[in-house]
């Protein structure tokens, strides 16, 4: 297996998980929501869109190696955003359907954006590390 | 196992961690923030006058007249005889009538309510507490507080934020930018905007209680809803709790059912047609859904459906404070 292929099935395998994770988002929401009282969330319904929009589709999408590029810690930092997200974007929905509020559900978007930082800061001093290497500028992988 | 993975786990575990606390705190963690001081203990009902509610029976209960002796705010006993019935009220300074009737699929309980003077519109906290996470069943409430008619209130302590203010007491003072309800010690009501005006300012303006739930469904006597507004997120049939007055001591509580095979459940607009034709000159809406409930001589009137039970019986949603009329 060639190394453009090799990388292609990776990421297939990990977008292939995200999608799994939305679809039982997806899931969820619809079963809270059916037991709601017609009351609904858009943070319960569309919860789903954090792991299909920020994992799935980018691994799908992902044929110039960007995501590599970022490494295991890189991808470990996407994985706990996504998770962050998500799991936030459900616990709002919840509270929202109750009707009450809590301060503490802005920590789930706060720690998001450190997240996010951190993941590009991971991305682009592996980058320059890359560079300062003298390795190529990451190749255009097809299957 | 990499550092990586080992850093995932470590953070997955926090993260669930701080969630299963999130919801502890919003849903289960009791904070009481202070008393209230309401004086309930003038209110106490005779034991003749209890036996007469009793006597009262529920729904289905016979018509009952009794020589009771009702005591009035400042404990003094002024030989007003209570008359008592399933669906009325009467004493020298609280006339109530309850009636039934369908509108719009809906089952609708209006309490028709007079007093000699607005001090007999009262609210009550759960527990006789001001905090989050407390809460009491609204019959439970009216009896500890010796209603004669009690609703749902506007459940503040859902929220975070929202003016309250309750029998003169100045509880939260965070404005959450609502339109709320505010009683005045004169007997007066307004609606006013938590961003206009603050809660300190009401206070000194007299305000004895606020209702932070909203929106006003009648202003002047017109409707001030949209036919296709809603609270937040809700359907647009529901459970609804309103208040609203006539003429001066001449209030209507109204309750309706919903989310049932047998009551539909009105939309806001719906609720303030209803409270428009009762001929009331402000009305507003209270707290719905499974909160909505009515008592009425020891018995609740509606059927409830926030509890376990489904709707009915036993299927009351345990909430934050009252609205309710009592000596």
């Amino acid at each position: 297996m060639n190394t453009q292929k090799k990388y292609y099935t990776e990421n297939v395998i990990k977008a292939r998980r995200y999608l799994i994770a939305a679809l039982l988002l997806a899931a969820a929401g619809a079963v809270y929501e059916f037991f709601s009282h017609g009351v609904y969330s858009n943070h319960m319904i569309y919860a789903f869109a954090y792991p299909l929009v920020m994992g799935c589709l980018p691994y799908l999408a992902d044929n110039r190696g960007i995501i590599k590029t970022a490494g295991p810690v890189g991808e470990t930092l996407l994985m706990a955003l996504i998770a962050t997200l998500s799991i936030g974007s459900v616990i709002k929905g919840v509270l929202e359907i109750y009707g009450t509020t809590s301060f503490l559900t802005a920590v789930y978007p706060v720690l998001g954006g450190m997240l996010l930082i951190g993941l590009a800061a991971v991305y682009f001093a592996n980058s320059a590390l890359s560079e300062a290497a003298g390795e190529a500028t990451p190749q255009i992988l097809k299957p | 196992m990499s550092k990586a993975k080992k850093a995932l786990i470590a953070y997955m575990t926090a993260l669930s961690i701080f969630t299963v606390y999130v919801l502890m705190d919003t849903f289960v963690i009791t904070k009481v923030y202070g008393e209230a001081t309401a004086d309930v203990s003038s209110n106490v009902l005779t034991e003749e006058e209890e036996d007469a509610l009793e006597a009262a029976g529920g729904k289905q209960g016979a018509v009952t007249e009794s020589n009771t002796e009702a005591s009035d705010s400042t404990g003094t006993e002024t030989n007003t005889e209570a008359v008592i019935s399933t669906d009325t009220y009467k004493d020298e300074n609280i006339s109530v009538s309850l009636s039934e009737y369908r509108e719009n699929d809906t089952t609708v309980y209006v309490a028709d309510v007079q007093v000699s003077s607005p001090e007999y519109l009262k609210t009550a906290l759960a527990q006789g507490v001001y905090g989050r996470n407390v809460k009491e069943d609204t019959s439970e409430m009216a009896d500890n507080n010796n209603a004669v008619l009690a609703i749902n209130g506007d459940y503040y302590g859902a929220r975070e934020a929202g003016y309250v203010i309750k029998n003169g007491t100045l509880y939260r003072n965070t404005s959450a930018g609502r339109d709320d309800l505010v009683i005045y010690s004169d007997g007066s009501w307004k609606i006013v905007n938590e961003d206009e005006v603050s809660a300190e300012e009401l206070l000194e303006d007299g305000a004895v209680q606020t209702m932070s739930f909203g929106p006003a469904l009648v202003q002047s006597g017109s409707i001030t809803v949209g036919e296709n507004e809603e609270v937040k997120q809700s359907m647009s049939s529901n459970p609804r709790t309103a208040i609203g007055i006539i003429d001066d001591c001449h209030y209507v509580f109204v309750v309706s059912d919903g989310r049932t095979d047998e009551s539909e459940g009105l939309s806001l607009y719906q609720l303030a047609e209803v409270m428009k034709e009762l001929g009331c000159d402000t009305a507003y809406n209270l707290d719905g859904g499974g909160s909505s409930t009515m008592y009425f001589n020891g018995q609740i009137v509606n059927n409830p459906t926030g509890g376990r039970a489904g709707h009915g019986e036993g299927s009351e949603r345990s909430v934050s404070d009252i609205v309710y009329i009592g000596a």
